[in-house]
């Protein structure tokens, strides 16, 4: 039978792609001084089945290196090796190897193999070369001194768990440690201080001495005693490959498969060998075995009796192994069956029963593989072209209303009502299609971590990054174009807003700066906050630069006006220029991709305690909620988001400023005019201000009013690519189809107030 | 009526393959995600044979074979251990945990199906 593995890559690129992540975002968060042996485990358990479904899929440039990788975290999580920050590097290093890898198998890139070769030989290095174990001095939470254990003899490693009066007992305990000593080279590798105390023991020695010992003080479940094979990692194995079974080279595990047969086994005595020699004895075979005499091995004789030919071929089964009811003495408690020990030819008794002191622990993984089965894969077209479909229906809904206008409502009481159920519907469907297109926002959030620690080290600044909010949900056309503008807010923040460790310790402030990303919905909005506790924007040396570049200020301009200075083109006030944040470039670029996406930023900034970027966007770039207002014969839309009121002004109100054109006082502000029926040259029924209304707006040019001859209606809107239809229009951001048929154009309100303050 | 196997693996592309493979040859396959799903599918049916994973979140395979063996209507089944891991000191815990025998990944789908088909036929 022969089964192509290629059906099966699809699952394993995105398990892999989620592990790697799962792994990135797990060595972010490790505290070197004192690691969180779940996370460890965790780390150690994703790059474990990254190399379990790299090595069966065929991927083995991926499984080699995960391997090394492996070999390193495995002496980690025992606790042989401190974390250090070179291995965390490393392991984020050899973390973007494997994303190379896995790009380079889904056909999306090439693997530069220089970096293959060097993460591989650096994490040998980690894990061989810096091999010996820490010694802990009898003082607990030092973990200084590094002594070079004699070499000479076996190495056993000791995990012993004493119930709490013996814990409690610190005599019997140097009583116990004196007699180790006693039988070699004694090692602490940990305090205890976890209930746990791990032990190095080296000397001419063997497991059943060092347990004798603990016999005398504790159940043979508290202790488990291995030998220490980690010094030498798994390389040697030969490639053990028969006609059916191919093991791995230099698998873990497969060099003891070359001992054996190769790799498949039964465990001798477990339950179920009483009957025939297949059951009874341990049975061996390539990546295979069972256990002679383990539970089940019953069953596995019965087969082997009725097809003896084919077994011939190449299994082994172990002798004695713990299982087959009759084999076992206890049949009713096989976990128990371990101590009456196998004929100890091959296993040399490495771990006492219940010594389960390396298994794997529970991760934080998320039940993601449960939830995967119950989702479906579906192209981003036809989400786009349901969401179409839906505008489409919004429209004709609009088309019918507005037909039935003339209607009378008592005679047609049954279209009114199904109108209405249309509408209701339709507005259900609506959400529904969109939410389909909603992702949260870790999505971008994920990736900051990980360019924070590079930047901040880069630069040498110590920052943490603190994620709030990531599961609010937006767009997925919002997700994709927010990660450049946030990615350069991010970095800007930690290259000009956090000081250097010594200027922030000078100031009073701890020394690790801390930037904030917060997404968080705000009515009909997402807001995006990125805060750090730096120093602040300096509004004198802003005001100096805007001069010194020939930017028109007010004379006295308020701090808003003053911050948004940082998005004006070409524009950087640091003293040097870095390669992080470069030469002023990018922020302009931030604020207009956030402009196209119909958002807004704003800044609060106070000297010495930081900057506060806030960015506003729409739920969606499919729907916007707006006003109608009318110019003439022409209808608009304005974005009821960035509405603030309505007014008629008075003659009084209106003021002509030089260098700023007309103005409208409002409340003690003085805002600039736009009047739109000049922007638009169209010919308006109100020329004047008074006849008309002002439509008191917010935008990232500040507080404006736009003057229109009347107010319509509040709308839900479809929104329709005037670039992708037309051409790109200044002043506008798109359009959209009114009940009546006819196009309305969707007015971009920053655009606007620029358009006619250069016009002024 | 056809035997039935439960595999337990919180990878999901082993997951897929190992019940692609077995389904396959004709056999009736249970997936479960992690050691406690594999214990509570255990407990709601029944199952001629076991493959568990070791590594596994929430439960590890030797804990879910532990607790298997306990429960009387798995005191015999053959349990093998799918692993990565196949040095001494883990087939030592595996057999004293109750385990019947052990696979190593990476393991390609004929020879799972050997395996298979010499433990229950």
């Amino acid at each position: 039978m022969s089964i192509d593995m290629s059906q099966f890559y699809q699952v394993f690129f995105e398990e892999t792609a989620e592990h790697l992540a799962n792994m990135e975002n797990l060595l972010l968060n490790i505290d070197i001084g004192n690691p969180d042996l779940e996370e460890l485990n965790a780390i150690f358990r994703a790059a474990h089945s990254i190399k379990g479904g790299a090595g069966t899929f065929g991927f083995t440039d991926m499984a080699e290196v995960t391997h090394v990788l492996e070999t390193l975290l495995d002496r980690l999580r025992k606790q042989e090796l401190a974390p250090t920050d070179e291995m965390i590097d490393a392991f984020l290093k050899a973390g973007d190897v494997l994303k190379m890898q896995l790009a380079a198998h889904q056909d999306e890139g090439d693997v530069d193999e220089v970096q293959v070769v060097e993460v591989c030989e650096l994490l040998d290095r980690l894990a061989s070369g810096e091999a010996s174990a820490e010694v802990v001095a009898s003082t607990p939470d030092e973990t200084t001194s590094a002594v070079e254990p004699a070499v000479s003899g076996h190495r056993w490693l000791i995990t012993f768990r004493p119930d709490e009066t013996f814990s409690a007992d610190a005599e019997a305990l140097e009583a116990l440690f004196t007699d180790l000593a006693a039988m070699g080279t004694l090692e602490r590798l940990s305090d205890g201080s976890d209930g746990c105390h791990r032990l190095a023991l080296t000397g001419e020695l063997g497991a059943e001495a060092i347990a004798d010992t603990f016999a005398f003080v504790c159940e043979p479940e508290q202790v488990s005693i291995t030998p220490d094979d980690g010094l030498a990692p798994a390389t040697t194995a030969a490639e053990a490959d028969d006609d059916a079974f191919g093991v791995f080279d230099g698998a873990p595990g497969s060099e003891h498969i070359g001992e054996d047969e190769q790799g498949f086994g039964f465990f001798d005595d477990a339950p179920g060998s009483e009957r025939l020699a297949e059951q009874a004895h341990d049975q061996e075979d390539d990546g295979f075995g069972l256990f002679g005499g383990s539970p089940g091995m019953e069953q596995v004789a019965e087969v082997a009796e009725q097809e003896r030919a084919e077994q011939a071929q190449g299994y082994g089964f172990f002798d004695g192994a713990a299982g087959t009811p009759a084999a076992a003495d206890s049949p009713a408690a096989p976990a128990a069956a371990g101590g009456s020990k196998p004929p100890a030819s091959r296993t040399p008794a490495r771990a006492v029963p219940g010594g389960g002191g390396s298994s794997g622990g529970n991760g934080n993984k998320k039940p993601a593989a449960a939830a995967a089965e119950s989702s479906i894969r579906v192209s981003v077209e036809k989400v786009d072209q349901l969401i179409n479909l839906v505008g489409e229906l919004v429209i004709t809904h609009a088309m019918l209303a507005q037909s039935a206008e003339v209607l009378d409502p008592v005679t047609n009481e049954r279209i009114f009502n199904g109108l209405s159920n249309l509408e209701r519907n339709s507005r259900d469907l609506q959400q529904a299609v969109m939410s389909i297109r909603m992702m949260p926002i870790s999505f971008v959030f994920s990736r900051f971590p990980r360019v924070v620690r590079d930047t901040a080290a880069n630069l040498k600044k110590k920052v943490e990054l603190k994620l709030i909010g990531e599961d609010t949900e937006l767009d997925k056309g919002l997700i994709e174009k927010l990660a450049d503008p946030l990615n350069h807010l991010v970095r800007n923040s930690i290259d000009h807003g956090i000081e250097s460790p010594e200027q922030r310790r000078a100031a009073g402030k701890p020394e690790k700066g801390e930037i904030i990303l917060r997404a968080s919905h705000q009515g009909g909005n997402i807001v995006i906050e990125i805060s750090d506790d730096g120093a602040g924007l300096n509004r004198e040396k802003l005001l100096a630069k805007a001069a010194e570049r020939g930017i028109p200020m007010a004379e006295n301009p308020s701090d808003k006006e003053v911050w948004q200075l940082i998005f004006a083109a070409g524009f950087s006030t640091a003293e040097k220029v870095t390669d992080i944040s470069g030469r002023g470039v990018g922020m302009d670029v931030v604020r207009r991709n956030i402009e196209e996406m119909n958002g807004r930023v704003e800044i609060e900034s106070e000297p010495g305690r930081g900057t506060r970027i806030l960015i506003r966007l729409p739920l969606t770039l499919a729907i916007l909620d707006g006003m109608s207002v009318r110019v003439g014969d022409e209808i608009f839309i304005a974005p009821l988001t960035a509405i603030l009121e309505s007014i008629q002004p008075q003659t009084e109100q209106l003021k002509t400023v030089s260098g700023k054109g007309r103005v409208v006082h409002v409340r003690g502000e003085y805002l600039p005019l736009v009047v739109l029926h000049e922007v638009f040259h169209i010919d308006a029924r109100c020329t004047r201000p008074e006849e008309g209304i002002v439509v008191i707006l917010e935008s990232n040019e500040g507080k404006a009013a736009l003057m229109v001859d009347e107010l319509v209606a509040q709308h839900q809107v479809v929104i329709k690519s005037l670039e992708s239809n037309y051409r790109k229009i200044e002043g506008v951001s798109g359009a959209t189809i009114m009940g009546d048929g006819r196009v309305a154009l969707i007015l971009d309100i920053d655009a606007l107030v620029r358009l006619s303050q250069k016009g002024a | 009526m056809p035997k039935t196997i439960l595999t337990v693996d919180d990878s999901a592309s082993i997951r897929q393959m190992v019940s692609f493979t077995l389904k396959g040859a004709g056999y009736t396959v249970t997936e479960a995600v992690d050691g406690q799903d594999g214990l509570d599918k255990a407990r709601s049916g029944s199952f001629n044979l076991i493959f568990t994973d070791q590594n596994m979140p929430r439960m590890d395979g030797l804990t879910l074979i532990k607790q298997l063996r306990a429960m009387p209507q798995y005191r015999s089944v053959p349990i093998l251990m799918l692993t990565t891991e196949s040095s001494e000191a883990m087939k030592s815990q595996g057999r004293a945990a109750g385990a019947t025998g052990w696979l190593v990944k990476p393991f390609d789908p004929q020879k799972l199906l050997d395996v298979v088909r010499k433990v229950i036929g």
